[in-house]
């Protein structure tokens, strides 16, 4: 392999963050309302089902691969009692989520370590809202919804303040 | 203009984009009714993730320039191009949309080669019948890791000329045309070849034949110099393209229109190749042709007028044909027309063109292998189909062999009867 050239993709490509995926989803699910240990037998088929889809190459691409995975963390957290594990969990299956997403086949290996940017603002975002959680004196869970609510709209703004603008985009310099 | 954009350049979001947001409402919504906060954390990703990934756009990443040529011959056309630019790590992340098109089948999928500062790719199709198209370029999108939002890079991206025609044609530059001017030599000869006159002394190129050197010359320069001679200008060439409408309907009549031209290129790049006069004439309505003439701007002419053929929505009467072609062509001159012959018999045009005094060469695509396996017969009632049609068609052109030799182009990969009708030796002999 010559430095310049990307690294051909290997079948074993991507384990990591599926591998994140299933446990991140399967602990997610141990933790819910649901009957031990339904919820995290859930979690681990729904992720595992997402997974093999997409090493199929038909399905490869299709955008409804990632559909059992995001039903499945839906579920989890909505049956998920209110406490500082679950949403904790609830958010790094997310996180997990966006990972291996970035980590298809489609595209050269290390698609994850790419992404580590718009990955670290998710994260953040998510320990913001953790940290309002936990850290409320008279926390309930109206009052953790309500902080969480606030984070999720101040880091959307600053992101769209920061992002949007007004006016034609600028002519590309040449070369 | 002054409209609403993601910066910096994301043009738009994915359909993932759009799945994550709405799962994110979803969950906002289901913790509000269950007065629960957990939904609120994958939410919160979800809602993030699609503005959050337009932070990942290099900023470097300005413009996508392409270089692209086509290879292969005959049915197997192979697409190869290189995208330039600054791209750095963010190769991985462009993608090259190449978006095949409908005369071809995909036998090989598109393939990139990444590397910081340009790609490489490649496809591989199988041309349906011979054509001349231009490709529009493909698209160079950046998308993030995540696949949520894209913006497609500028650049220099100039469309590709795919030519597929019979490699028959090639060899026409060896043929000798009917002399057909009236006095012979009245036509001074450009076309330089290996026999004939004595024409001038060039310096040789590394494959020439030794038998060329003028080895007085090479001693006097001290350079190795061959003997360029002028072979004789045997005549000059009517390409006339029959574009109006048949039975057969639009559809079928685009395609025959497509194989008309795919001859009509070939063969006028075969001769202009040979300095050989040729003039273009198209009829539909009207005539519209360009005269004769020989050179590198003629080519450019007569090739762009080739391509801006499209097919008539009325005919007209063949004799309005016969008169046009009289104001711009002297009588005499061979013409070759390229006409499917599938419409009303009595608006054919050799008749008339022959009446008119131009000699005659008619080169008819066929319709048949076109429609065959439309009509939903099985296998035997299709060879029968197939097999009375074109009968049927024989007989129909055989009343056209008054006028000149007919070939009936069926098989479109090979116009071997139509370069020995061209040669001016085999005018019975084409069948």
């Amino acid at each position: 392999m010559t430095p310049a050239t990307q690294p051909v993709r290997s079948p074993g490509a991507g384990s990591g963050t599926s591998i994140a995926l299933v446990a991140a989803v399967g602990l997610t699910g141990l933790f819910d309302n649901l009957p031990f240990p339904l919820g995290g037998v859930l979690g681990v088929i729904g992720a595992l089902v997402a997974i093999v889809l997409r090493r199929h190459p038909p399905f490869r691409d299709r955008l409804w691969v990632a559909l059992p995975v995001l039903l499945t963390i839906s579920v989890e957290s909505i049956f998920a009692p209110a406490g500082a594990g679950p949403e904790l969990l609830a958010g790094l299956s997310a996180l997990a989520l966006l990972a291996w997403w970035a980590d298809d086949g489609v595209r050269p290996v290390g698609g994850a370590a790419r992404a580590v940017v718009a990955l670290t603002i998710v994260a953040v975002g998510i320990g913001a809202a953790w940290a309002i959680v936990l850290l409320w004196p008279h926390r309930t869970s109206d009052v953790g919804a309500a902080g969480a609510l606030i984070a999720v709209g101040l880091v959307a703004l600053a992101i769209l303040l920061a992002r949007i603008r007004r006016g034609p985009t600028p002519r590309p310099s040449g070369g | 203009m002054n409209e609403l954009q993601l910066r910096p350049g994301v043009d738009r979001w994915t359909g993932r984009a759009y799945l994550l947001l709405g799962f994110g409402g979803l969950l906002l919504a289901a913790a509000i009714a269950f007065r629960n906060p957990v939904p609120v954390f994958p939410a919160i990703a979800f809602l993030v993730a699609p503005f959050a990934a337009a932070f990942g756009y290099p900023r470097a990443l300005h413009r996508a320039d392409l270089t692209w040529g086509e290879l292969g011959s005959g049915a197997d056309l192979e697409v190869q191009g290189t995208v330039t630019g600054r791209f750095g790590s963010a190769a991985a992340d462009l993608t090259v949309r190449l978006v095949s098109p409908p005369w071809v089948t995909v036998t090989k999928p598109i393939e990139c080669q990444r590397e910081p500062d340009r790609i490489r790719f490649s496809a591989c199709w199988r041309v349906r019948e011979p054509m001349i198209a231009t490709m529009p370029p493909p698209t160079v999108v950046w998308s993030d890791p995540m696949r949520l939002c894209e913006r497609t890079l500028p650049g220099d991206r100039p469309p590709l000329r795919i030519r597929r025609y019979p490699t028959e044609l090639h060899g026409l530059t060896r043929i000798r045309l009917h002399r057909t001017l009236p006095l012979p030599g009245e036509t001074p000869s450009m076309r330089l070849g290996t026999s004939g006159e004595f024409g001038g002394l060039r310096v040789a190129t590394p494959d020439e034949s030794i038998r060329r050197i003028n080895w007085r010359a090479t001693a006097r320069t001290g350079r190795w110099i061959v003997n360029e001679y002028e072979t004789e200008l045997t005549g000059d060439l009517l390409v006339l393209l029959d574009r109006r409408p048949t039975t057969l309907g639009r559809g079928y009549d685009e395609r025959l229109l497509r194989l008309g031209q795919a001859a009509a290129y070939g063969i006028a790049e075969s001769i202009l190749r040979g300095k050989i006069r040729i003039g273009f004439a198209s009829f539909g309505e009207e005539v519209s042709g360009i005269p004769l003439a020989s050179g590198r701007l003629h080519r450019a002419r007569i090739l762009g007028a080739i391509l801006a053929c499209q097919p008539s929505p009325r005919g007209a009467d063949p004799s309005r044909c016969a008169i046009g072609l009289r104001r711009i062509y002297r009588p005499g001159l061979t013409t070759l027309v390229i006409s499917s012959w599938a419409g009303d018999p009595t608006l054919e045009l050799s008749p008339y063109l022959h009446r008119a005094g131009y000699p005659l060469v008619t080169l008819s695509p066929s319709p048949v292998p076109l429609r065959a396996g439309t009509g939903g017969l099985s296998p035997t009632q299709e060879a029968l189909a197939a097999r009375i049609e074109t009968l049927e068609r024989r007989s129909r052109l055989a009343s056209l062999w008054l006028h000149g030799p007919v070939i009936d182009w069926a098989g479109y990969w090979s116009l071997v009867p139509l370069v020995r009708a061209l040669q001016g030796s085999g005018g019975r002999r084409a069948s």
